[in-house]
């Protein structure tokens, strides 16, 4: 049997002015699993999901393929995570697509050549080799999240994390994402408000509610029991 | 402000390049300390903030408006060593991007605005601001920020003897003066607004003199400031200046007395010497740059 | 001031456009003009005509860049007004015409090289030639996130301004107005901050640990070199003409 990709037992975390933003979180994904993780603005899901990269330190232990999170492990850990951030414009910080794909294997110590070569590798399979010398400012909102995905991926990561994925996204390109999503075989954990989204990408939903997990199921039971829906 | 190519002589920009980057290197490792786990990034993004800000209009009455320019405010905010290293990064873009001053005259520019203006933006700040008169230590910054600049361009002006007559020295003077003040008044009501959303993004002055001894200090400075200004709008300059008092500000000769010479003989030479002369100079000015670079590298991983 | 993000616009078109000039190497290309530059500045300012053969150099660039010219000659002038004011007053106090002419063509003249330089170059290849000449690497990193966030803070104070204007028009007393913009900007500073934690944070995800890395430039070629030395040459033979009075 597989190790889970994510196991989190007992997270806490409270903001140092003392907002408490995650109080008492269990969760399991198990590998090649995907998730939705649902809930209102402000319920804590993005901290959460911030812990499992290692990004915000709480109180708990959070264990990815197995190994657990601690200081000596961060740099293994960051590894295995690949983190798609809700906001492109946050993530491609770099001036070209290519250089930004690049930057990950470069800062792990890959070479300039190998990382070059892995960076234009990943943007041809993600159909977005034509971009590669472009400036991330100018792409659309779904050539940036393809250009984020590449930086991640890239990586060989074994878990995938998604916060809200879709903002800035047109309905083509949704659809697109999702299509790209059930491609790929990591674990992915993905946070969305759009349920219809969740249900192309994922079979389980967890639901957030103050920092809690409220409750879990299938995607459309949960978006049920918790009203999760445009009425 | 932004001095163009062409307009400095060599020994000018020569010696500004060789000023300008040991001062930046040094800003270099001084914003590293106080910045948190290599947070570099946020350089670059605040010298976005800056080119944003100053599309941000203000009012002056008679029709005209003016506009933040972020030396003084940067260093209150960031501390004066992030100030300097994000004011050249914007010299360097500006420079290569917009044509907005000369790449010879790189040196001269961030002497002059990041060096130079920032550090006379900080200190009275610094030295006011905890003596509890900090509104009053945030508008000498402004003002002197931009005075001190100016001061600073007018002199390299003159040294490269560019024709200004004691009237065009008043005039700009006055000009000056009208955009130190509104940068002065600019920035306290921008860091009264920044303060209100969140105090932690104002640099704490600590253990500085009391209320008097910062004003004393901010009053030489700003006479300071002054004197290189008239000095400048004498007709025969600096070269008359040590004849003329006498007694000759000994300071003065001793920095401007080997400049004067360096380009007398510049001058005598013919134009491949002078061109030669350049070239080496620009030559150990990348040697310096190159060596300071390696040096900081080296101190990091050490 | 205000059209500048269309001004860098349009620079960048230019520089992935392809050409002889474009296909050089950042780092030779940057030397060339240091060079260029130094000839420009050591030569005296007697006479713009003394400034003639200087430009020949600058001309063949601007030719083999095959960027439009008229634009590129009425984007250099922007810097015309700093000369033409000191021009004019040495005209007006010792009436000499020819050291104003003179002043004004050399330092177009420099600005016409320089941007030549951004016009043929990509940004990014520029910043990644500096830091093969030796500019510190946290210095690349500053002015690749400067370059990076630069729209997009900008259009965030854009935005702000024009939803401002929407509330009310823009009008108000001068102390109301006052204390809106250095409101925005408190909030444009803010902002700012937190794009810079999120920048970070992408960074540390993706194995940052404060030092960066950046990519070095391709290796430099024969050709590029014989570019660097026959720009030299033009620059100090140019140098030579103006200086013996052609």
């Amino acid at each position: 049997m597989k190790k889970p990709a994510i196991a989190v037992r007992g997270l806490r975390y409270s903001y140092p002015d003392g907002t408490v933003a995650v109080r008492g979180v269990d969760f399991q994904l198990e590998a090649g699993e995907s998730v939705a993780l649902l809930g209102a603005n402000g319920s804590g899901k993005t901290t959460f999901l911030l812990h499992l990269a290692g990004l915000l330190r709480g109180d708990g232990e959070i264990r990815i393929g197995g190994v657990e999170l601690r200081e000596e492990t961060l740099g293994e850990i960051r590894r295995a995570v690949g983190y798609v951030f809700q906001d492109a414009d946050d993530q491609l910080f770099m001036p070209t697509v290519l250089e930004d794909v690049a930057f990950g294997p470069l800062h792990r110590g890959d070479g300039v050549e190998e990382s070059i070569r892995k960076a234009k590798e990943i943007l041809v399979k993600l159909g977005i080799g034509h971009l590669e010398s472009r400036a991330p400012y100018h792409l659309s909102a779904g050539e940036k999240k393809r250009a984020s995905l590449a930086g991640v991926l890239v990586m060989s990561p074994e878990v995938l994390i998604f916060d809200e994925p879709t903002t800035f996204l047109d309905p083509p390109g949704q659809n697109e994402l999702a299509k790209l999503l059930n491609q790929l075989p990591q674990a992915k954990l993905i946070a969305t408000h759009d349920v219809y989204f969740a249900r192309k990408v994922a079979k389980r939903a967890v639901f957030f509610a103050e920092g809690r997990i409220a409750g879990e199921g299938p995607v459309e039971t949960v978006a049920d029991r918790f009203h999760w829906r445009l009425s | 402000m932004h001095i163009p190519d062409g307009i400095l002589s060599v020994p000018v920009w020569a010696t500004l390049n060789a000023v300008a980057v040991p001062g930046i290197g040094w800003a270099v490792r001084q914003a590293k300390k106080g910045l948190a786990e290599g947070q570099v990034p946020l350089l670059g993004v605040m010298g976005a903030f800056v080119f944003a800000a100053q599309r941000m209009n203000f009012p002056v009455g008679f029709g005209t408006s003016g506009h933040l320019l972020g030396g003084a405010m940067l260093a209150m905010t960031m501390g004066p060593g992030a100030a300097t290293i994000i004011l050249s990064s914007i010299l360097i873009l500006q420079a290569l991007l917009f044509q907005d001053g000369g790449l010879l005259a790189l040196g001269a520019n961030s002497v002059n605005m990041a060096i130079i203006g920032v550090w006379a933006g900080w200190a009275p700040y610094r030295m006011l601001a905890s003596g509890g008169w900090r509104n009053a230590g945030v508008f000498a910054g402004g003002l002197l920020s931009v005075l001190a600049s100016a001061a600073a361009a007018i002199v390299e002006l003159r040294l490269s003897e560019v024709p200004m007559s004691p009237a065009v020295v008043g005039a700009s003077s006055a000009v000056f003066l009208v955009t130190g003040v509104m940068e002065g008044l600019i920035t306290v009501a921008v860091l009264q607004a920044v303060e209100r959303l969140n105090p932690g993004w104002l640099r704490k002055p600590e253990g500085m003199p009391g209320r008097a001894a910062g004003l004393l200090a901010t009053a030489a400075l700003l006479m300071m400031i002054v004197g290189v200004l008239y000095i400048s709008a004498l007709p025969d300059g600096f070269e008359s200046m040590a004849e003329r008092l006498g007694v000759a500000g000994r300071e003065q000769t001793v920095w401007a007395a080997p400049m004067a010479e360096y380009e007398a003989s510049f001058l005598a030479g013919d134009w491949s010497r002078k061109a030669l002369a350049g070239l080496a100079g620009l030559a150990v000015i990348y040697g310096i740059c190159v060596t300071v670079g390696r040096l900081l590298v080296r101190q990091r991983s050490a | 001031m205000r059209d500048r993000a269309g001004k860098s616009l349009r620079i960048e078109e230019w520089a992935r456009r392809d050409s002889f000039l474009h296909r050089r190497d950042a780092r030779s290309k940057v030397l060339a003009v240091l060079v260029f530059l130094v000839a420009v500045s050591s030569t005296p300012p007697a006479s713009p005509a003394v400034f003639v053969p200087i430009a020949l150099p600058l001309a063949a660039g601007l030719l083999a860049s095959g960027l439009p010219l008229g634009e590129l000659l009425l984007r250099a002038s922007i810097i015309l007004p700093f000369p033409l004011f000191f021009g004019l007053v040495g005209w007006l106090e010792n009436g000499n015409a020819q050291f104003a002419g003179a002043l004004v063509a050399r330092s177009y003249i420099s600005a016409l090289a320089v941007l030549l330089l951004a016009g043929v170059t990509p940004m990014a290849e520029l910043f990644r030639g500096l830091r093969g000449l030796g500019l510190p690497a946290v210095m690349v990193m500053v002015l690749q996130s400067l370059v990076r966030y630069l729209q997009v803070i900008v259009d965030h104070g854009m935005r702000m301004r024009r939803a401002a204007l929407c509330r009310d028009g823009g009008a108000g007393s001068r102390e109301s107005l006052w204390r809106r913009a250095s409101g925005a900007l408190a909030v444009l500073f803010g902002r700012s901050y937190a794009r810079a934690e999120g920048v970070h944070r992408a960074m540390i995800a993706r194995g940052f640990r404060g030092d960066y890395v950046p990519l070095r430039p391709a290796r430099i070629t024969p050709l590029d070199w014989v570019f660097l030395a026959v720009a030299a040459m033009a620059a100090g033979g140019a140098r030579y003409l103006a200086g013996v009075g052609l």
